[in-house]
């Protein structure tokens, strides 16, 4: 009884594939296997609910399943690591800020190069913003870099990893004015902001929309921004150039496939990608949760973000004594 | 207050909030039992459909996910002696002795109540005096912090009676263990000895499962090392007799019994929702801070370790009562406390809510559903798990020829799981054998956990002292918070020491 029945899943199935085959047969294309973005950080973070923004309404415009793994382990170089030993089909690709894929290959043994890694889509621009307790001394830039001059060495500054995106701007800033500050490394932003809040530390560097609630409730005093242009979220605060220090460092958020997958594998990735986040549920999830993804741009742009990102860090990792 | 409460009633009660939250405690306590697996990585997959999800239905649901997964860690920490989530680590000591004695069916029920227990406290709190209490987690800094950590490791490193140099030298192990990977200052590798799926650091959970797991499969498995381990395979004889003649009838927990297990109970409360508020300090921490303290100011200190009901209580308790207090940091500053509140302020932020100060004022009417529904929760997981553990006692006493192989699996299996890394698959069958060695040179395992999870906090706090301070130590004693907890550390030692004294 059940023979005809297997019979005919046996058929539709060969058609199946026959028909993918011969949609394949003009160049090297995505099949349905599932598609895995990995993450090198913790689930909850700002790159983590991007990341599902993306699989939630990419995947009918990719063709397949998007699943999101996060890997933050070995510093997050074990999700680098997967990335690269997979099959080069397209079917694993990274998402993550300058800090994985340029600074920790510069500064660290890492069995590739920063240009084995092909950046696909440009997703949004994180404007690394300087900010102190709403009772400090310190309110604006002038008075931090004044305080700075006056008392080398004694304001403490909490930023998360050493030559993390939230660290390098400071260094730089450093160089620009040759002002000194405790520099303390903490876990992350939510570290840095309970020590700022306790009044543990002096000032301390993140991205805006963590610190909006704290901003707008009178907490804390966002004063400067490491960008060319102001924040969205925090329109009231100054960037560096406009203060007179020529220091703007922001960091791109992209999403990657290892050099070795195929162009066409990644172009067509490139644009499932940007489709589903043109959609009306994509835009709506990303403004509720200031992802910025109001201007997602394409292979071109992340490409040309990636090599001037790269050309910035090296030029800064040169410049300090690392060992 | 209590108006607003009753206001939010109608949107917490309503009938397909109730489901979800019934949903969600079944697929926790499903989750926390399986080890490696936690509510957690459950949180993690459904946030995109939180942005579908009705508001107040979406927070039944991870609330129920993560309630039922801090209960359902301590099923298989008593019944196999594999902590579930890190947080049961502290329960497996006492809970896997119990059920060897052939009490699990006490054991876990002395667990569900006081984790309830503990949990309801910490959501009071949560509700009534998050703001308060905020402000004085802030005051710990990392002088403050570092001051908890060494009052912590010395309480629990000496809390083995008799055994205080052995106490000390495996809570040093596990700091060991916790140094490799990255300098947490500098970022260098260190102590990776070249292999780069070191770089990291080895994670919390293959070491836990290892040291307490893999080392139980091992002992109990191996025929090899039949001569060493004698003495522990008169006891799995003596265990295999008592698992035929099991009679779940005659292994309830009784009024008495209970009501001994209370004081242990509030304890681990109190502690719980301490260390939950404060950001960072984590579950594991307070459920070994509250078996430690609850040891201290217990009658009969010396059962502990042999299966004191009281020591599940007080890990459990302490564990559970990190589940609201977790908030509060989230609440009243946006700072994500844990990894659970870090996906929590996720979730709120898909919704449209952004975590901080302004989070109560602008969403009043969804934030106050959302703490009837953490109480709620807390009823949902005692009935489902009353319904439950009649089940979970006669699968805990399945003969260990068929769940040794199955242990030994689900470890593996969900130690990959957790990070998707094989690294982790080989770090916890060397954290096996590790804990095989420790324990037939008699060693405790519970200090070396502990010195695992809060070494690198511990660090972490001494080092970030030292540059606030500009490298010198008296910084260390500039803050009245962490001198108090000195001089708690030298009292307790003086203390037990003149009474261990007294008796002997």
């Amino acid at each position: 009884m059940t023979l005809p029945y297997a019979k005919t899943a046996l058929a539709s199935a060969v058609l199946a594939l026959s028909a993918g085959a011969a949609l394949a047969s003009d160049g090297p294309s995505l099949g349905s296997d599932p598609i895995r973005i990995v993450m090198p950080y913790g689930a909850g973070g700002s790159t983590d609910i991007t990341a599902r923004i993306i699989a939630a309404n990419a995947a009918e415009h990719c063709g397949t399943r998007i699943d999101v793994v996060s890997m933050p382990g070995a510093g997050g170089m074990e999700g680098l690591q997967f990335v690269a030993d997979a099959e080069p089909d397209g079917h694993t690709i990274l998402m993550a800020d300058y800090s994985a894929t340029i600074t920790q290959t510069l500064t660290e043994d890492t069995p590739w190069e920063v240009e084995d890694w092909a950046p696909i889509v440009h997703l949004t621009d994180w404007k690394p913003t300087v900010y102190v307790k709403a009772d400090h001394d310190i309110q604006s830039i002038d008075d931090w870099i004044e305080m700075a001059e006056a008392n080398p060495g004694s304001l403490v500054f909490g930023h998360a990893d050493p030559l993390s995106l939230v660290h390098l701007p400071l260094v730089l800033l450093e160089q620009e004015t040759g002002i000194e500050n405790v520099h303390l490394p903490t876990t992350g932003g939510g570290e840095t902001r309970t020590m700022i809040l306790g009044g543990h530390i002096d000032l301390g560097m993140t991205l805006p929309p963590s610190i909006v609630s704290n901003v707008n409730s009178g907490e804390v005093t966002a004063i400067g921004v490491f960008a060319d242009e102001r924040s969205d979220v925090l329109p009231d605060v100054p960037t560096f150039q406009e203060a007179g220090y020529d220091v703007s460092f922001e960091a791109p958020l992209l999403v990657y496939t290892f050099g070795t997958v195929p162009d066409e594998i990644q172009q067509q990735l490139s644009e499932c990608i940007m489709t589903g986040l043109a959609s009306d549920t994509a835009q709506a999830m990303g403004q509720q949760a200031s992802a910025g993804l109001e201007n997602v741009q394409g292979r071109d742009s992340a490409r040309a973000v990636y090599e001037a990102t790269t050309e910035r860090v090296r030029d800064v990792v040169a410049s300090l004594d690392l060992d | 207050m209590v108006d607003l409460l009753i206001e939010a009633s109608a949107l917490a009660f309503h009938p397909y909030v109730l489901m979800y939250v019934f949903l969600g405690v079944l697929l926790g306590i499903t989750l926390g039992a399986i080890p490696g697996l936690s509510g957690d990585m459950a949180i993690a997959l459904l946030l995109p459909f939180v942005f579908f999800l009705e508001p107040a239905m979406a927070m039944g649901l991870l609330v129920g996910i993560y309630k039922g997964g801090l209960f359902g860690g301590s099923i298989a920490a008593i019944s196999f002696g594999v902590p579930g989530t890190p947080g049961a680590a502290a329960t497996s000591i006492d809970g896997y002795q119990a059920k060897l004695k052939g009490k699990p069916s006490k054991a876990l029920h002395t667990a569900l109540y006081s984790s309830v227990i503990g949990d309801t406290t910490s959501d009071l709190v949560l509700i009534f005096i998050a703001v308060p209490l905020a402000a004085v987690a802030l005051t710990f800094g990392p002088i403050e912090f570092f001051a908890l950590y060494a009052f912590s490791l010395i309480l629990i490193a000496a809390l083995s009676q008799g055994m205080v140099a052995k106490g000390l030298a495996v809570a040093a192990i596990g700091i060991l263990l916790a140094m490799i990977g990255r300098d947490p200052i500098t970022g260098a590798s260190r102590l990776t000895f070249g292999m780069p799926g070191l770089s990291g650091g080895l994670s919390l959970i293959p070491v836990l499962i290892g040291i307490f797991a893999i080392s139980e499969v091992v002992i109990q498995g191996s025929k090899l090392w039949r001569r060493k381990v004698d003495k522990l395979m008169d006891d799995v004889a003596e265990q295999a007799s008592l698992l035929q003649g099991y009679d779940i009838r005659k292994d309830k927990l009784t009024w008495p019994e209970f009501k001994a297990t209370l004081k242990a109970t509030y304890i681990g409360a109190a502690v719980g929702t301490f260390i939950g508020a404060l950001p960072g300090a984590g579950q594991s921490l307070a459920a070994f801070m509250s078996y430690g303290l609850a040891q201290r100011f217990s009658r009969k200190p010396e059962e502990f370790g042999k299966g004191s009901l009281e020591g599940i209580a007080s890990a459990e308790s302490g564990n559970s009562a990190t589940a609201g207090s977790t908030f509060i940091p989230l609440f009243a500053f946006g700072i994500p406390g844990s990894a659970t509140a870090a996906l929590f302020g996720a979730a709120f932020i898909l919704m449209g809510m952004t975590p901080g100060p302004s989070l109560l004022t602008d969403n009043t009417e969804i934030i106050y559903a959302l703490f009837l529904t953490l109480i709620f929760a807390n009823l949902v997981n005692l009935v489902l798990g009353k319904f439950l553990l009649p089940y979970y006692s006669r699968i805990a006493m399945i003969q260990p020829g068929y769940m040794i192989p199955a242990v030994f699996i689900l470890a593996i299996v969900g130690t990959y799981a957790a990070n998707n890394s094989v690294v982790d698959v080989w770090v916890l069958l060397f954290a096996g054998v590790l804990g095989v060695t420790l324990r037939l040179m008699s060693f405790p395992l519970a200090p070396l956990v502990l010195g695992f999870i809060i070494g690198p906090g511990a660090e972490r706090a001494l080092r970030q002292s030292m540059i606030m301070g500009g490298g010198d130590w008296s910084v260390l004693i500039t803050s009245p918070i962490a001198i108090g907890f000195y001089v708690a550390a030298f009292a307790l030692i003086l203390l037990f020491t003149l009474a261990l004294r007294a008796k002997t």
